[in-house]
């Protein structure tokens, strides 16, 4: 946690200190589809090693699915409430 | 990149581990160092997430100008996240507060599995470092489809994980004030999950 916050901190002072060049903005954006594709990658090899996942998927899927689909369900229509009915964040001002 | 295609290219790349280290295609120096190198990804990610944040000024005082209403957005995903878990696991024969310390997680398995076994069980443990990893997982498929349709509904989803893995798939699949807005969010809801469980466990006794 503490290199992630390190690394974001870093992230925020460069770029509010110094102006970069364009091309490097759209070098930065493009890294981030291929970074993502390595860490998905990743992610996936190290699932493949951790036994625990296919333990509790086997043992109580059900309750891992119903937990899942409501617990998501809830927070997208909260967050779609939020911005629908109340227009909040993203309200023209 | 369509949101689609950013969808697919997401489940395609977790597969693809899936696969690679099943099939066992991947030499064993790769498989041992895949953590090390997911978090490399993921630090430059967010270094780069920040300078794209940092570098659009006026994006802070629009997002900052919200004041407390800002703060709507984490604690009621916490809340209804806690809340929905802890009836739906009532529901399947679970004491309401342990099926609210699942749900409170927010996506945050790593914490959630570990924390949850320690005060209720490793079966539940499991229970709750599955579904919150799973909520991550799906959270990294549905960003950039649901981004289409409301950013605000994406960064919920995220929930804790808003302020670090899925953080840059925010970024990308909104704008600069959707990253900053998922940053405060994710950040929020990371500093008061393990409160939750703590609140949780403590009304079980």
């Amino acid at each position: 946690m503490g290199w992630l916050v390190f690394a974001l901190v870093m992230g925020i002072v460069l770029g509010v200190a110094v102006r970069l060049p364009q091309t490097v903005m759209r070098f930065l954006d493009r890294s981030l589809t291929v970074s993502l594709v390595v860490m998905l990658t990743a992610l996936g090899i190290e699932v493949a090693q951790n036994p625990k996942l296919e333990q509790a998927l086997s043992s109580h899927g059900l309750s891992v699915a119903t937990l899942l689909i409501s617990v998501s369900a809830v927070s997208i229509a909260w967050g779609w409430l939020l911005e629908r009915g109340w227009a909040l964040l993203w309200r023209e001002r | 990149m369509g949101a689609a295609v950013a969808g697919a290219l997401t489940l395609l790349s977790f597969t693809a581990g899936v696969l690679l280290a099943r099939l066992n295609f991947l030499p064993t120096l790769v498989i041992d160092s895949a953590d090390g190198i997911g978090f490399a990804a993921l630090c430059w990610m967010v270094f780069a997430v920040g300078v794209i944040i940092g570098s659009q000024k006026d994006v802070w005082h629009k997002a900052l100008q919200e004041g407390w209403r800002l703060l709507l957005l984490p604690v009621g995903t916490l809340l209804l996240s806690a809340l929905t878990a802890g009836l739906v696991g009532k529901l399947l024969g679970m004491p309401v507060t342990v099926g609210a310390a699942i749900g409170s997680a927010c996506g945050w398995y790593s914490l959630s599995g570990v924390a949850v076994a320690k005060i209720w069980g490793a079966e539940i443990g499991l229970v709750a470092f599955a579904v919150n990893f799973l909520r991550e997982l799906l959270a990294f498929c549905l960003i950039p489809l649901l981004a289409k349709f409301s950013r605000l509904a994406t960064i919920a989803l995220c929930g804790a994980t808003a302020a670090d893995t899925t953080l840059p798939v925010i970024a990308k699949s909104t704008d600069p004030k959707g990253a900053l807005v998922g940053l405060i969010s994710g950040g929020l809801i990371t500093a008061l999950v393990p409160l939750t469980i703590a609140l949780l466990s403590w009304l079980t006794k």
